[in-house]
């Protein structure tokens, strides 16, 4: 079966392009779970959090 | 008749088709790509997601309430990436009339560098990310605004008015001018009278900011066939709508003051900085910037300064609203706030 060959630059480019999208999945995860410990810290004082009726201490 | 062929032959014979059906698949595919994470970078439009994120930041440090540093952080990462995403969406549909301004011609897509599915992909994934990251650091109510934010983009300006009115970039200028009510929001979980002070703000203040730039650039967008007021009314009504613009947008600018979103120094900036735009527009009006040969086609410098009153009104433009948004930042981020003492709407506010 014929396969697609990359030139080096082709390779290259790939390289980079994979390493970015690791980086970016990584900060991504890690914006998440920043987040997620914020809004367990301030949680019932975020809108994003409060129940209708609920006094929250 | 024919011999019976075994279920061997025939697994056999489904390989060969199967090989035959990949090679012409592998000259068909799209050959590799050269392009290196600049270039999606440079999809999502960097530049004017400088000036969301500046304003966005703007509305959040503004919004009562103390907020928390990393919920901040991630509403105003959101908007970048929601604002980048649109950028994204709108360079894939517009890399045809892209190809044809010396202004967008070396974009990614136009030029070659980043397939337009890319492109597409890229803003559909981003806009997906950031409107989630907003539900999680700011609410439901604020990631609800940042999606239609990027559809109004997308859909509303790029894929619907940009090729169809000379009046795109006034209804379009909407989609940049949400972001700080978005920011507000995520923050204190609605919106008021102050946020969508600064939205009409921007709203007012984007017509007369491109149309500027439009009327030394109308070449451009004359060969890309994309009706700008330059191009579809006229350098002489595009002078006047500036000014009309202006003469809206610099009282509008004072507003936060009145309500007592802004103080001292808000007032001040937004005082002086208006009255200048307003000047500013009134030599644009009186110019006959935009006029192709009023002042000589054969000489280069004479041209050019023939455009230079829009040339002065679209830089000068820009660092009015980067003075206002810096004032609101300064007064309530570095705590210099001092209350102005006339505010009249500070009750609408509320």
């Amino acid at each position: 079966m014929d396969t697609v060959r990359l030139t080096p630059e082709e390779q290259a480019a790939r390289r980079k392009r994979s390493r970015a999208i690791a980086v970016m999945l990584l900060a991504f995860m890690a914006l998440v779970f920043g987040v997620t410990l914020a809004n367990l810290r301030n949680g019932a004082q975020l809108p994003s959090m409060r129940w209708e009726g609920v006094e929250t201490p | 008749m024919a011999p019976r062929r075994g279920w061997g032959l025939v697994f056999q014979e489904s390989l060969l088709v199967s090989d035959a059906a990949l090679n012409a698949e592998a000259k068909s595919a799209p050959k590799p790509s050269l392009s290196s994470p600049r270039d999606y970078l440079m999809l999502m439009k960097p530049r004017v997601m400088s000036l969301v994120v500046f304003t966005a930041v703007a509305g959040y440090v503004a919004a009562p309430g103390p907020g928390d540093w990393t919920l901040g952080f991630a509403t105003i990462l959101a908007i970048a990436c929601g604002a980048g995403a649109a950028g994204a969406l709108n360079m894939w549909f517009d890399a045809d009339i892209d190809a044809k301004m010396r202004r967008t011609m070396g974009r990614p897509v136009p030029a070659g560098r980043v397939a337009g599915e890319e492109a597409l992909m890229l803003g559909l994934v981003v806009s997906g990310l950031a409107v989630t990251m907003m539900a999680l650091a700011g609410g439901w109510f604020a990631a609800a605004l940042l999606a239609f934010t990027i559809a109004f983009y997308a859909l509303v300006y790029t894929m619907w008015l940009k090729r169809r009115t000379p009046h795109n970039i006034v209804i379009g200028g909407l989609a940049g001018a949400l972001p700080p009510a978005v920011a507000w929001a995520a923050k204190t979980g609605g919106v008021t009278l102050d946020p969508w002070l600064l939205v009409a703000i921007i709203f007012l203040w984007t017509p007369p900011h491109f149309w500027a730039l439009c009327l030394y650039q109308k070449g451009d967008y004359a060969a890309a066939g994309v009706p700008m007021l330059p191009v579809a009314a006229g350098p002489r009504a595009t002078r006047m709508q500036i000014l009309i613009y202006a003469v809206l947008l610099a009282p509008l600018g004072v507003a936060p003051a009145l309500t007592g979103l802004g103080g001292w120094v808000y007032a001040v900036v937004a005082g002086l900085g208006g009255a200048l735009f307003v000047f500013l527009s009134v030599r644009v009006a009186l110019s006959r910037a935009g006029e192709q040969g009023a002042v000589g086609a054969a000489d280069l410098y004479a041209v050019a300064k023939g455009d230079k009153a829009a040339r002065d009104l679209f830089a000068f433009s820009i660092g009015y609203l980067f003075l206002l948004f810096a004032a609101l930042l300064v007064e309530h981020g570095a705590g210099l706030y001092a209350p102005f003492p006339f505010t009249p709407l500070l009750d609408m506010a509320r």
